[in-house]
């Protein structure tokens, strides 16, 4: 099946929904630590990786990082976090950003979904033409 | 017979481990029916044919490791779903195939000698 494209083409698309899917769920790890103090939000990055059995290029999620911007100071000298000053630290987690974030990686996802059927479409025209 | 044979141990499968068990012994019989095939082909001189059927085999195996895989938290369903789209499709290549083959056959024997 190696070289067969629709194959190949369903592989790939399967492993962009894969990453989208990985995406979301940092994001949804990131929007559910919204109020953890102290709490760094997470970044994905995704990266080419050639595979030499196959000759293709495959997508692999690469390493999950931690965005080190501190978040806000807020000022409460009753919470049992707060430092000298009075002053506890949030999480940088921006709610907009991590929405806007998930809505890409369910587009990204569609599009993958897309492909995936439209190759499956494109090996059953090409069977009908056995059919008759 | 077939198409409803593997169509129905597929959905089978999706259920959990006890009930992929039944559905691999609803393949199995449809295994044996391809290598049978492929002996009697390859015997008749193509082993083109026996290749093909090995291969097969090959994509539904896959789809059963797959999806074992992932009863057992090992794999994802994306590729769950692409096995067994790829199942699919080698399916209707193999029924379109055969459908073909008989109906040469049956051209064959209409013919006025």
């Amino acid at each position: 099946m190696t070289n067969n494209p629709i194959a190949s083409a369903m592989a790939s698309a399967s492993q962009g929904m894969n990453a989208q899917a990985f995406r979301l769920r940092i994001v949804s790890e990131n929007l559910s630590n919204t109020d953890t103090h102290g709490y760094h939000r997470k970044q994905v990055s995704f990266k080419n990786e050639f595979d030499g059995a196959s000759g293709e290029t495959r997508l692999s999620i690469g390493d999950v990082s931690l965005d080190q911007k501190l978040g806000d100071r807020l000022f409460d000298p009753s919470h049992p976090l707060a430092d000298g000053q009075g002053f506890v630290l949030m999480s940088n987690v921006d709610m907009m950003v991590e929405l806007a974030d998930a809505r890409e990686a369910s587009r990204s996802y569609e599009a993958n979904l897309t492909t995936f059927s439209q190759a499956r479409k494109m090996y059953n025209g090409l069977l009908d033409l056995i059919r008759r | 017979m077939e198409v409803s044979g593997i169509g129905g141990g597929l959905g089978a499968n999706l259920g959990a481990l006890r009930q992929y068990k039944t559905a691999q012994k609803a393949l199995a019989p449809e295994n044996n029916a391809d290598k049978k095939i492929s002996s009697a082909q390859s015997s008749g001189g193509a082993s083109g044919v026996g290749k093909a059927a090995e291969a097969f085999s090959a994509v539904f195996e896959n789809v059963e490791n797959t999806m074992q895989a992932h009863a057992t938290g090992q794999a994802d369903a994306h590729s769950v779903v692409e096995a067994m789209a790829n199942a699919e499709l080698a399916l209707e290549t193999a029924v379109t195939i055969r459908n073909r083959v008989v109906e040469a056959y049956q051209e064959l024997l209409r013919m006025p000698v």
